[in-house]
């Protein structure tokens, strides 16, 4: 099953992400900032990375654009942003920094399941 | 009390003010953004602030109910009264420490067990909300991007390049096609993607992530509702459009002449140049073949055409026909439909004249009374295949033998010699026909030889299959779209002959003093470029007449990577043409690309230009 690992600050929302993913079979990893998620990606490789924008010590930005800088196949992970911000110049930033799609919060139960099968191409 | 202390505990009990207010607000309307975000951010400061004095308990308890309100942010659990209460609480509790702190600097003993309650509390009122109304907060929160939207951001993603992009773009590419259960397609992206990340080159990816795309629109009317959403546009204007197209292939050529002169002077903009050049070129391919896909008709709008004069014929000829038709949205470009009806209904004729038998001979044949012509449209593959079937006699061999040996079409010997299937052949001669009278419908000297000319002059072709004694089934299989060729007519030692246009870089006129001999043949200068010239009268063994004008027109030509000038008499038109591989004298001949029939019924010969210039 497809691995997720899940980048994000505030523990609930990795609570609420993780709980999501696992009761329909994908693999949850879990990062509190970039650093983290660099430190574990390096360990074990991941499916999808989903982002949050605002994180303490390195944001999702930064971590997008350094990761987009490492060897493959740690560079290729699809990475989906999830933000508050709604401007299309923070999609353009987003993308710019490395994020495949970028979804504004709040996501649902299901979409969070649909952008999961989609990036990791569970047939619908 | 340190200053540091003090500060805190000032702008703490500024902060648990506005939380307060903000989580009062928050109740009364539960979808205010702002209340929200300004909750949270005092709880996100109360925590910050709490770490840097070290009351590890109360920062434990802010960072608590921060991620509450966060998942709330993130549509994680609705705005509800006991989410609200236990907020409430927190700040409560930071109340009462605050007081503390401010008698004793310190935080209350008994505070590391209010936290943990605290923390408890929040947590379990999480869960609590999500397993009693999930559906509040999902019903208010946006679905997911559809597949086919994320792939199309792709291109946008992987504009700044490089192998991460490249890898990722390709990886999300492949899963989004998987997703769609488009294995195929998820194939051939991942393959392409290899491809991109060898080279480096992230147009590759681009351009084989806007065919899917485009495949997708194509396809899309299909999958989702029948009742697909049309626009009436003037024919004209998508002819223009597919002009257009062609002008821009000729633009494209010149960059692609560009890039080869950039190389030599400055090797760095070449490269950038012959990358844009060949993405260029995808994309134009691609637009062409969107452009014609706007072309296409249903054959529905053909085949209705038939009912009336089938019905009088039948009258005419005192032969009952049911006309039964399959297939009618069976579409093909217009410029196939357009030239359908008149070879289809020579078909017909010729079905009701000599095919149906008189009632009276159907009878003691024991057929039906009524005779059944079928018109039927299907698309196979690449080709769409159009059929008209009777159930009458069938073609006899004997008589088509004796009805050419009549009009000497074959000599005796080889008329014997020929099978029945090749005899009935020779229905498509020039000149055939084996109306024993001529009726009013058909023998009015235009035979089949005419219906194959027509199908073969937008590419297609007809064969025939008869069953004697049980009918008779003409089948036209035509391409589905019409790729036209762009050629450029010249006129060279008398004749007509026409150059590909994706060939020709530009016209130009050499004075006769500036063409030089160059070891047995001639060349001439353009912008600091020695171009070899060839004279294509004389090239192509129709001699030049007369004496050579005081200036020689050329056309300046690239083929193979190499420049060619070619002179000519006379330059002529620009036109679409449909390009058939030379057959019979002319197949083998050097210089020949192939030969297109012109309105006029005409032969224009389309040059090979590697040929020619060698």
């Amino acid at each position: 099953m497809a691995r997720i690992l899940i980048v994000d600050d505030a523990s609930l929302v990795r609570l609420y992400y993780r709980q999501t993913l696992e009761a329909a079979g994908f693999e949850v990893r879990e990062a509190f900032n970039g650093l983290e998620a660099l430190e574990k990606l390096l360990v074990e490789p991941v499916d999808m990375l989903i982002v949050d924008v605002n994180m303490p010590q390195m944001d999702g930005m930064t971590f997008l654009k350094a990761l987009r800088g490492q060897a493959l196949p740690i560079a290729s992970i699809p990475a989906l942003v999830v933000s508050t911000e709604a401007g299309v110049q923070d999609m353009a930033a987003a993308q710019a920094a490395g994020a495949n799609f970028y979804q504004v919060k709040p996501l649902s139960r299901d979409a969070l399941l649909q952008y999961a099968r989609m990036f990791c191409g569970v047939p619908a | 009390m340190n200053e540091f202390l003090e500060q805190f505990l000032v702008e703490a009990r500024e902060l648990v003010e506005q939380a307060t207010n903000d989580l009062l607000a928050l109740e009364a309307a539960p979808s205010d953004r702002e209340s929200l975000d300004g909750a949270f951010r005092v709880f996100h400061t109360l925590k910050g602030g709490a770490g840097i004095v070290d009351f590890a308990a109360m920062s434990r308890a802010m960072h608590a109910a921060e991620d509450v309100l966060a998942t709330v942010r993130a549509g994680g659990r609705p705005v509800d009264a006991a989410l609200i209460g236990d907020c409430l609480t927190a700040i409560d509790n930071v109340v009462q420490w605050l007081d503390t702190i401010q008698d004793t600097g310190a935080l209350p003993q008994n505070a590391d067990a209010a936290a943990d309650r605290l923390v408890a509390r929040l947590v379990a009122g999480e869960t609590a909300a999500r397993d009693a109304k999930p559906e509040v907060a999902e019903t208010s929160t946006p679905p997911a991007a559809s597949p086919l939207a994320i792939l199309e951001a792709q291109i946008g993603f992987l504009g700044a390049g490089g192998d991460g992009r490249i890898g990722a773009a390709g990886r999300l590419a492949a899963n989004l096609l998987r997703h769609l259960n488009r294995t195929d397609d998820a194939d051939e992206i991942a393959r392409v993607t290899g491809e991109s990340l060898k080279s480096g080159r992230a147009a590759t990816l681009i351009d084989a992530i806007t065919q899917v795309l485009q495949a997708s629109t194509e396809a899309a009317p299909l999958r989702s509702e029948p009742l697909s959403r049309t626009l009436r546009v003037d024919a004209e204007r998508v002819n223009a459009l597919v002009n257009l197209t062609g002008e821009l292939t000729v633009a494209k050529n010149a960059i692609g002449h560009i890039a080869r002169l950039a190389r030599e002077s400055d090797s760095s903009l070449a490269a950038a140049i012959q990358d844009e050049h060949a993405r260029l070129e995808r994309l134009i391919a691609t637009l062409q073949r969107a452009v014609l896909g706007l072309r296409v008709l249903p054959l529905r709008t053909v085949f209705q055409r038939f009912s009336r004069p089938v019905r009088e014929m039948s009258e005419s000829l005192a032969k009952p026909v049911r006309l039964e038709t399959e297939g009618e949205d069976t579409e093909a470009d217009k410029a196939i439909v357009d030239i359908l009806f008149e070879p289809l209904l020579h078909v017909v004729r010729n079905a009701m004249d000599h095919g149906i038998e008189p009632a009276a001979e159907r009878e003691a044949a024991g057929k039906s009374l009524i005779a059944a012509i079928h018109l039927r449209a299907c698309r196979e593959g690449e080709h769409v295949v159009i059929e008209v079937e009777d159930d009458g006699r069938g073609i006899d061999a004997d008589r088509v033998r004796a009805a050419a040996a009549e009009r000497r079409l074959v000599a005796p010997d080889a008329l014997a010699a020929m099978s029945d299937a090749e005899a009935v052949e020779l229905i498509f001669a020039p000149g055939f026909s084996t109306a024993r009278a001529v009726t009013g419908l058909s023998g009015r000297g235009v035979g089949m030889d005419a219906v194959r000319t027509a199908v073969e002059r937008v590419g297609g072709g007809v064969q025939l299959r008869t069953d004697p004694g049980s009918g008779s089934i003409v089948r036209f299989v035509l391409p589905f779209s019409v790729m036209m060729t762009r050629v450029m007519t010249v006129q060279a030692g008398g004749q007509m002959f026409g150059i590909p246009l994706d060939a020709v870089v530009e016209t130009v006129r050499i004075p006769r003093g500036q063409v030089h001999p160059v070891g047995g043949a001639h060349a001439f200068v353009l912008r600091d470029r020695t171009v070899p010239l060839v004279d294509l009268g004389r090239t192509l063994g129709r001699g030049g007449g007369g004496a050579p004008a005081a200036e020689a027109t050329v056309v300046v030509t690239l083929s193979g990577g190499q420049l060619g000038g070619l002179e000519v008499d006379r330059l002529g038109e620009r036109m679409d043409v449909m390009l058939k591989a030379p057959d019979g004298l002319l197949a083998g001949l050097p210089g020949i690309a192939g030969t297109t029939m012109l309105g006029d019924g005409s032969v224009l010969l389309i040059l090979d230009l590697s040929g020619v210039l060698q």
